[in-house]
């Protein structure tokens, strides 16, 4: 029987599929609760996100900065730099992101945040699904707020 | 003999970077073609002063056609509409990394015209 995540993440990722291939964004399935992201920034750099749905929506997804193969999520020169949402501790801020908690991953910046009540948290504003959160990520990547690779 | 050796393989190397950048010369020659063709049949299908957009949105792909004279604001109420996104939220265009602002501008005041690729996104929703 499969899980309340698969299930979700079934039926979100349909939506963003539609997005991706109208956007020409990579993304490969690796499992029924994992996948791979390619997401293009202003100045024609990839960069790659492995997102595992483990436990979603209970929890947010994990949405990791990574390398093209999917195998590194440390080096530095697979993330970007920034301000605010592309926060210099390498990760996502954002309460959608469950590496953004620190009680998850030591390089969160919130020990302020409670995981259960991500979808309450103000600064979710209604970014509640997959396909809402890949758009976002795509929007600051291509906004004011990015401004490229980081040095490996 | 080393050298030869070496020398037969940077060769052999150079044959294939070759044969890659042929290939890929021959792909983006497609590409653009379909570009071409992809403008055409947007040329065919459009009236003057309507614009093609095709927004990603948090429950995948609109596309529609508008007056160029569409307020910004007009755009997100139908689009939030049609999609069945939720009303409470608020919700904003952004083109190219720009959020379209004010939205009570038009799509023509931000140099929209014809076709153009468009985000539609909560307000917010990062730190």
């Amino acid at each position: 029987m499969p899980t309340v995540a698969e299930l979700t993440v079934a039926e979100e990722v349909a939506a963003l599929r539609e997005n991706a291939d109208a956007r020409g964004w990579q993304l490969r399935a690796l499992d029924a609760v994992r996948f791979h992201l390619t997401l293009p920034a202003k100045d024609k750099s990839e960069f790659y996100l492995l997102v595992d749905c483990n436990g979603y929506p209970v929890q947010p997804p994990a949405w990791d900065w990574c390398d093209a193969a999917g195998t590194h999520t440390h080096r530095p020169a697979d993330k970007p730099r920034g301000s605010g949402f592309l926060h210099n501790n390498g990760v996502i801020c954002a309460p959608w992101n469950r590496l953004a908690y620190k009680t998850v991953d030591s390089r969160g910046p919130h020990g302020d945040w409670s995981i259960g009540e991500w979808q309450k948290n103000s600064h979710t504003a209604g970014c509640t699904t997959l396909a809402h959160m890949a758009l976002r990520i795509f929007i600051e990547l291509n906004g004011p707020r990015y401004e490229g690779k980081r040095l490996g | 003999m080393e050298n030869t050796e070496e020398l037969k393989r940077a060769e052999a190397h150079l044959e294939r970077a070759e044969a890659e950048l042929h290939a890929a010369e021959g792909l983006e020659r497609k590409a653009e073609h379909d570009v071409q063709e992809a403008l055409q049949e947007v040329q065919e299908v459009l009236k003057p002063h309507e614009v093609l957009l095709e927004i990603a949105t948090p429950k995948g792909l609109f596309e529609g056609i508008f007056p160029e004279k569409t307020k910004i604001s007009e755009v997100i109420e139908i689009v939030v509409d049609k999609k069945g996104l939720d009303k409470k939220d608020t919700f904003e265009l952004v083109h190219d990394g720009q959020v379209l602002q004010p939205t009570d501008r038009t799509l023509e005041s931000f140099g929209i015209k014809r076709k153009a690729k468009l985000e539609l996104v909560a307000t917010g929703s990062g730190v």
